[in-house]
């Protein structure tokens, strides 16, 4: 027997992310709450830059996804990890590096996103400063884990340390690969690939944040914390083991479900779907793992608040688990995609799986922490009916409303025309659905409020134990003979991070690199040249705005949509779009081919005041467009950095470009001032507006017949 | 001989079929050859340290 040896926990590390997750969970939800109120009541935008839906809508989703939940994540990692390794963490230093370098990162999203510095990739929107800190405190993370591992006590690593692996190596991968993109200045730059490679890159990225950022740290604390609160094993241990290597091979290859339809070659899209259809398969086997545990112990979830917080939580997962793959089959996704669907299914995710699952665990981990009880159980249970009920009023009418607005686009009448021709018509039906959703969203926050107090409360009556003392036998390994090959990957750190590494890299590469390097999967369309330079700078004024939130650009071969918006889009269209703006909701119609379809005095009157043009919209009004000049500081560099990632833009356009821009600009205001009366054109002329018309001008008409 | 065989098949789609199979088969027979002490040991792995008092009261 070996040496038995003292050593202590660190909780001080726990404390700080349980706390930083809590109070940025609340950050979250009210901003949520916030922008879901400006959707029904537009005034709220006030005309002001910062708090428009479409720069908030990105500090809600990463609010959520990376502090609320990445902090709940590391919380509850550092806790089970040294507990299940039977070691304190590697490193004190490395844990403050990555606590106060992630809490850097987040403050640096709440100023920069709603100043309109984005990249506009959905969830990896930061910019490449911040992205760079990001793989600092991700690297500081993944040491001190390794580290850990490799001073562990504990011979053998438990099921929940491998999900947690696969999420530090696995998000790494995702980050560096959906970020590759060469700066123009300190808070600009654009992405490597362009067009539909862009998009596959980033929903290969973006489904795989919510499968190794949302989920697989999740089943690791499952694993962990609902056998500690039940209080009896998991009801399958060989079971955990298949849900482990089937679901992280499984997931990476489902992105392209999020571009069915889309422009994207077919083949891909069939893997993408395939792949999530098979999905089904471990992510149930993990759920009902996790309901099974329960076994025997059902009656205690009527008593016990933390087992209901667990409970609801493996369900929501159960149901988004189902959901998604039956999203991923075309016919369905013909239906919800662009719509309130995909939110209410996306919600119950995250409020469900990740809000319940950290609400449980830190109603268990507080009171341990503090060395106390907790301060009051029934304010749990009111927080849990609450929180319940929020999320029932926050996806139930979002899926009326999705099905509702989706039949309502595709509608026709008898004589073949479309029913609602009107976009705002379908808008206007779903209102009463938008205004039942914020009313969830402030159910959801006051029992999140009401949880944050509980938890204060536990932590003022108790007091902190910042190193708890542990005893556990020195690490003494003795191989048995003929063991198995994975019985010995369960207790070496690196060789399991390869395989890992392996399992998640086969799905992605098989995708990707084919599209990228075989020239037929982007057919070259002749007539499809680059952006002008005062395109290009309205394109980067429409990426600041956040339209992509609102607004997608790809219309699909359908004739509901070809009927409406025009000829569908093709992958040749896309190749010199840096980054790729195909959106994924439609609260606004697609505006691929807007250009040229209303007269550039109807776009100056929409963004002036959307309810000029038509008065049941929701669109925030944009009067700072009319205000700001246009900077053209960063114009030669960005013409140079895009002609190095392949723009054909001839040699010397960044000189010529200033003259270019003024005659383009010349004739826009020309035709405005033709139309709308007391404008002064030199004033005019030097205004963000006009790029921005000169964006919206020429979206879609490359192919269209002159 | 064989061309038509292979004409008009979603190779994509059945390539998926083939490789979801296989790691399914290849994750179970793997699990399925451990032994009973060795799981029990795993799973009990979370229940070690004695850290259960009452949740609350």
């Amino acid at each position: 027997m070996a040496q038995i040896e003292k050593f202590e926990y660190d909780n001080t590390i726990v404390r700080n992310f349980a706390v930083a997750s809590i109070i940025f969970g609340i950050v979250a939800f009210t901003v949520g709450l916030w922008i879901a109120l400006e959707l029904v009541f537009p005034g709220l935008n006030g005309g002001i830059s910062w708090n428009s839906f479409g720069r908030l809508r990105p500090l809600h989703t990463n609010a959520a996804i990376f502090a609320f939940v990445g902090n709940a994540i590391f919380a509850g990692v550092y806790y089970s990890t040294q507990r299940l390794l039977k070691a304190r963490m590697y490193s004190s230093i490395l844990s403050k590096i990555h606590f106060w370098g992630w809490q850097l990162v987040i403050v640096g999203a709440a100023i920069t996103l709603p100043l309109g510095f984005t990249s506009s990739h959905e969830y990896a929107e930061l910019e490449w400063p911040i992205d760079v800190l990001i793989t600092i405190a991700w690297v500081a993370f993944g040491a001190n884990m390794v580290g850990t591992m490799i001073k562990r006590r504990e011979s053998h690593f438990y099921v929940a340390i491998w999900f947690y692996i696969s999420t530090f190596i696995t998000v790494a991968v995702l980050h560096l690969g959906n970020n590759l993109e060469v700066p123009v200045t300190f808070w600009k730059s654009y992405p490597v690939f362009a067009g539909i490679q862009d998009a596959l890159l980033q929903w290969w990225y973006g489904h795989n944040a919510v499968a190794f950022f949302l989920t697989t740290p999740y089943l690791g604390l499952m694993y962990y914390y609902l056998p500690k609160a039940a209080n009896r094993p998991v009801y399958s241990y060989r079971l955990s083991i298949i849900h482990f290597w089937t679901l992280i091979f499984i997931y990476i290859w489902a992105g392209p479900h999020h571009l069915l339809y889309s422009a994207l070659p077919d083949w891909t899209q069939s893997l993408g779907t395939v792949f999530s259809v098979m999905l089904i398969a471990p992510s149930w086997g993990g759920m009902l793992n996790g309901l099974l545990t329960l076994r025997g112990a059902w009656d205690r979830v009527r008593e016990d608040p933390i087992l209901k917080f667990m409970v609801v939580a493996v369900t929501a997962y159960g149901m988004s688990t189902f959901e998604g793959p039956m999203l991923s089959i075309k016919s369905v996704n013909a239906i919800a995609h662009f719509t309130d669907w995909i939110p209410a299914h996306v919600h119950i995710g995250t409020l469900g799986w990740n809000g319940f699952l950290t609400f449980g665990m830190f109603y268990w981990m507080f009171p341990r922490l503090f060395g106390t009880t907790l301060y009051s159980k029934k304010l749990a249970n009111i927080h849990f009916w609450i929180g319940t009920l929020g999320i029932l009023f926050w996806v139930v009418p979002m899926y009326f409303a999705g099905w509702t607005q989706s039949l309502m686009w595709k509608d026709f009448t008898p004589e073949g025309l479309l029913k609602y021709g009107n976009f705002v018509t379908t808008l206007q039906s779903i209102k009463p659905m938008l205004a039942l959703r914020a009313f969830g969203g402030s159910l959801y926050l006051t029992g999140a409020l009401i949880g944050f107090f509980n938890l204060m409360k536990t932590a003022q009556q108790g007091k902190l134990i910042r190193n708890e003392a542990a005893e556990a036998p020195a690490l003494h390994i003795v191989p048995e003979p003929n063991e198995s090959v994975h019985r010995k990957l369960e207790r070496k750190p690196v060789p399991l991070l390869i395989w890992a590494l392996i399992a998640i890299l086969v799905g992605g590469a098989v995708e990707f690199f084919p599209m990228t390097f075989m020239k037929s999967s982007v057919p070259k369309i002749e007539s499809v040249k680059p952006y002008t330079a005062l395109e290009l700078q309205g394109r980067d004024i429409y990426i600041r705005e956040g339209c992509v939130s609102c607004h997608s650009q790809e219309v699909r071969p359908f004739r509901s949509e070809t009927v409406r918006y025009g000829e569908y889009s093709k992958a040749g269209e896309y190749i010199y779009d840096r980054p790729f703006l195909w959106g994924s909701k439609r609260t606004g119609p697609d505006l691929h081919r807007v250009g040229g379809k209303y007269r550039d005095s109807w776009h100056y009157n929409h963004m002036l005041n959307p309810q000029n043009t038509e008065k049941e919209s929701i669109m925030p009004p944009y009067p700072w467009l009319f205000k700001n000049n246009l900077d053209n500081s960063s114009i030669a560099a960005k013409i140079r950095v895009l002609r190095k990632l392949g723009t054909p833009y001839p040699a010397g356009y960044e000189e010529k470009a200033p003259a270019e821009m003024a005659a383009q600009a010349d004739k826009i205001v020309k035709s405005l001032a033709s139309d709308i009366k007391d404008l002064n054109p030199d004033e005019l002329k030097k205004k963000e507006i006009v790029a921005l018309i000169a964006y919206l001008q020429r979206l879609g008409t490359d192919i269209k017949a002159k | 001989m064989f061309k038509g065989l292979f004409n008009g098949y979603n190779w994509a789609g059945i390539v998926s079929l083939l490789i979801f199979f296989s790691v399914f088969v290849i994750a179970t027979v793997m699990v399925m050859m451990r032994k009973k002490s060795d799981i029990d040991y795993m799973a009990n792995l979370p229940l070690e340290d004695d850290d259960n008092p009452e949740n609350s009261k």
